[in-house]
């Protein structure tokens, strides 16, 4: 029930089929499982299934407010951007905060009723994400879902709970070693996954990372947001901005690259849309993000084995929606000429590629594992 | 306008009159001694109710609306209210577990409000029903014979209280020793599957799929990661595999510092 892939030597799964029969091994797994690999994260999540369905998903999850608005959305959970953009008339949750759920930080000081709603909305959340790729109804889900490289162990706890309700087996992974693992090189590199709530850099070195090999920011795609919505509004006191729309602008436009047109955008002042140039302000505030990657390579490639330093600083990997930023990996090649230079390639698909990893993983992880989990 | 009320206050209560007015039941802490407090307090919404108890400095842990019983005789039967409001005052909150742990296996009787509350109405009816008889309108014979009936229902406790049964500390029990055994039976589990994937391909056991089929040839490194992958994740669920450690662990991984690299000793 598995097929030679085109690669060569490898076998894989296929979708809705027994994860391990057709061949002498008996695994006792004799079950349709669709294997998936989930990216929860603090601004998008995404999924990708062994079907080769994909689908990414705002973290965003919304509740009307009131029996006119439950009228006016014909339903009681709104998702994603339609949340989003139907906040008005929602009680609207992200519920993911520095790639966690909301609330099981030691420091997030979230009361106990708002921890409970969170956790609520990152269940809602993740299923949504799971009906998103229309699982059979006999499949069992089985799924790896990847966490910010720092999560404590409380962070994972919860997160496993919530999966545990939507998934019929569950593991928690770090997600630049998902990145990592999904690409193949799982020696001598260095991942950073830089998302909304988090920068992660970890560095790998052929087996599970431990705390040493991994190093987290709080400096992030939401930082960035908020300094560009700072540095805007000092510019330019009267625009009426959301850091929402500085998100839609650095995603639209971020850079740091020496070489850039001029980026012009239309902001209300006074209800009337204005251009604005927001270059300048737009490069420095993706810029905050250079330092403390640059750092973080410096302390991992320093504590690393000497004989192997070189070849580390040779293989940095960018990844996540931060590896979208035009020029990025060629501001921190040039940062790193202070520590010895290196090289810096942006993976494949850096929206995807914590998720493509995930799935990787749960493709090689042998069936009795995921029945030792159920 | 909210009211509060831990006495024995036989008053018509505000919350029979005014249909707009709730009567919550609270229980709080007084704020200036810490004293655990419980009883009764009325308003017409959860907030005004709160206000009241605040403005008595009573800090509120926890508000239930707990409606009068309907009485259209009120004036004439404050008894029940009355009964009720000095069980509140004698109240005194403690820890449960506490309680649970220093009378387990023993047989426990516990104060029955409603046991107290039904027998006092019983006693006082029949000693009402019975001094009537006996001496007529004699309303200090009445109350002696009334006193008398209380006095005699106070005597024995069991018109006071339940036996909480030991069945369900038992059951507890049990529950937690096979949690205990589950958990125990798991971790054996968890450590056996371990083990039979270390064998390798051969013997019976197998490795990540990825490379099934193919060389042949389980590159180690990777079997390894989705070992302590998957340990890891039994750890998170509460399941330690008590496991020797290998013979070469104290040899540090390739890519890590050796204990006499420069980098190390920094």
């Amino acid at each position: 029930m598995a097929e030679q892939s085109q690669g060569g030597g490898h076998i894989r799964p296929v979708a809705g089929k027994s994860i391990l029969s057709g061949s002498d091994v008996d695994s006792g797994a004799n079950e349709k499982a669709l294997l998936l690999g989930i990216d929860l994260g603090t601004s998008r999540s995404s999924i990708v299934s062994m079907t080769g369905a994909r689908k990414t998903v705002e973290s965003y999850v919304g509740y009307p407010r009131d029996a006119v608005s439950r009228k006016m959305l014909k339903t009681d959970v709104v998702y994603g951007k339609a949340a989003l953009d139907n906040r008005l008339a929602l009680n609207l949750f992200r519920p993911l905060e520095k790639g966690v759920i909301k609330g099981t930080r030691d420091d997030a000081g979230v009361a106990e009723d708002e921890q409970r709603k969170n956790l609520e909305a990152a269940k809602h959340l993740l299923r949504h994400l799971v009906e998103t790729i229309h699982p059979g109804r006999d499949e069992v889900l089985f799924g790896v879902v990847g966490v910010p490289s720092r999560a404590t162990s409380k962070n994972k706890e919860a997160i496993l709970a919530i999966a545990r309700e939507v998934l019929d087996s569950v593991m928690i992974v770090s997600e630049p070693f998902t990145v990592a693992y999904g690409m193949e090189r799982m020696s001598d590199v260095l991942v950073i996954d830089i998302g909304a709530g988090t920068t992660d850099l970890c560095r790998m070195h052929g087996t599970v990372p431990t705390e040493e090999d991994e190093i987290s920011y709080t400096i992030a795609g939401d930082a960035v947001d908020q300094k560009l919505h700072d540095l805007i509004m000092a510019k330019y006191p009267r625009a009426q901005l959301t850091v929402n729309m500085c998100k839609i602008f650095k995603e639209q436009y971020g850079f740091v690259s020496d070489a850039r047109d001029k980026v012009e955008v239309e902001i209300p002042v006074d209800g009337k849309p204005t251009p604005h140039d927001i270059t300048a302000e737009l490069k420095q505030a993706c810029e905050i993000l250079i330092q403390p990657i640059v750092e973080g390579i410096h302390k991992l490639v320093s504590s690393f084995n000497p004989e192997f330093q070189d070849r580390l600083r040779h293989n940095v990997l960018l990844s996540g929606g931060g590896g979208l930023l035009d020029g990025l990996n060629k501001r921190i090649e040039d940062a790193m000429q202070a520590i010895g230079g290196g090289k810096v390639t942006v993976v494949e698909e850096p929206m995807y590629a914590g998720a493509n990893g995930a799935l990787q993983l749960a493709i090689d992880m042998p069936g009795e594992y995921w029945q030792q989990l159920r | 306008m909210g009211r509060y009320d831990d006495t024995t206050d036989d008053r018509p209560d505000p919350a029979a009159e005014d249909p707009t007015t709730v009567r919550y039941r609270f229980k709080g802490l007084v704020r200036s001694t810490g004293q655990p407090v419980e009883g009764h307090a009325n308003g017409e919404t959860e907030e005004t109710a709160y206000a009241a108890l605040s403005e008595h400095g009573i800090v509120t842990e926890s508000l239930t609306p707990d409606p009068e019983p309907l009485n259209l005789n009120r004036a004439n039967q404050p008894l029940a209210s009355a009964i009720d409001s000095a069980l509140d005052t004698a109240a005194a909150q403690v820890p449960f577990d506490q309680l649970t742990e220093r009378f387990k296996g023993k047989n426990v009787w516990v104060l029955d409000r409603d046991k107290i509350r039904s027998r006092v109405a019983q006693v006082v009816d029949q000693a009402l029903a019975q001094a009537q008889q006996t001496t007529g309108t004699d309303v200090s014979a009445i109350r002696s014979s009334v006193a008398d009936a209380i006095d005699g229902l106070f005597r024995d406790n069991k018109n006071l209280t339940s036996q909480v049964s030991n069945n369900a500390i038992q059951m507890d029990r049990q529950i937690q020793r096979m949690e205990a055994f589950t958990h125990k039976a798991e971790s054996l589990l968890a450590q056996m599957t371990v083990a039979i994937s270390r064998m390798g391909t051969g013997g019976g056991g197998f490795g990540p799929q990825r490379y099934q089929g193919g060389s042949g040839v389980i590159p180690q490194e990777q079997n390894q990661v989705l070992v302590e992958i998957f340990k890891e994740n039994l750890r998170l669920r509460g399941i330690e595999i008590d496991e020797k450690p290998p013979a070469d662990a104290t040899v540090a991984p390739s890519g890590e510092a050796p204990a006499d690299s420069p980098a190390a000793n920094n």
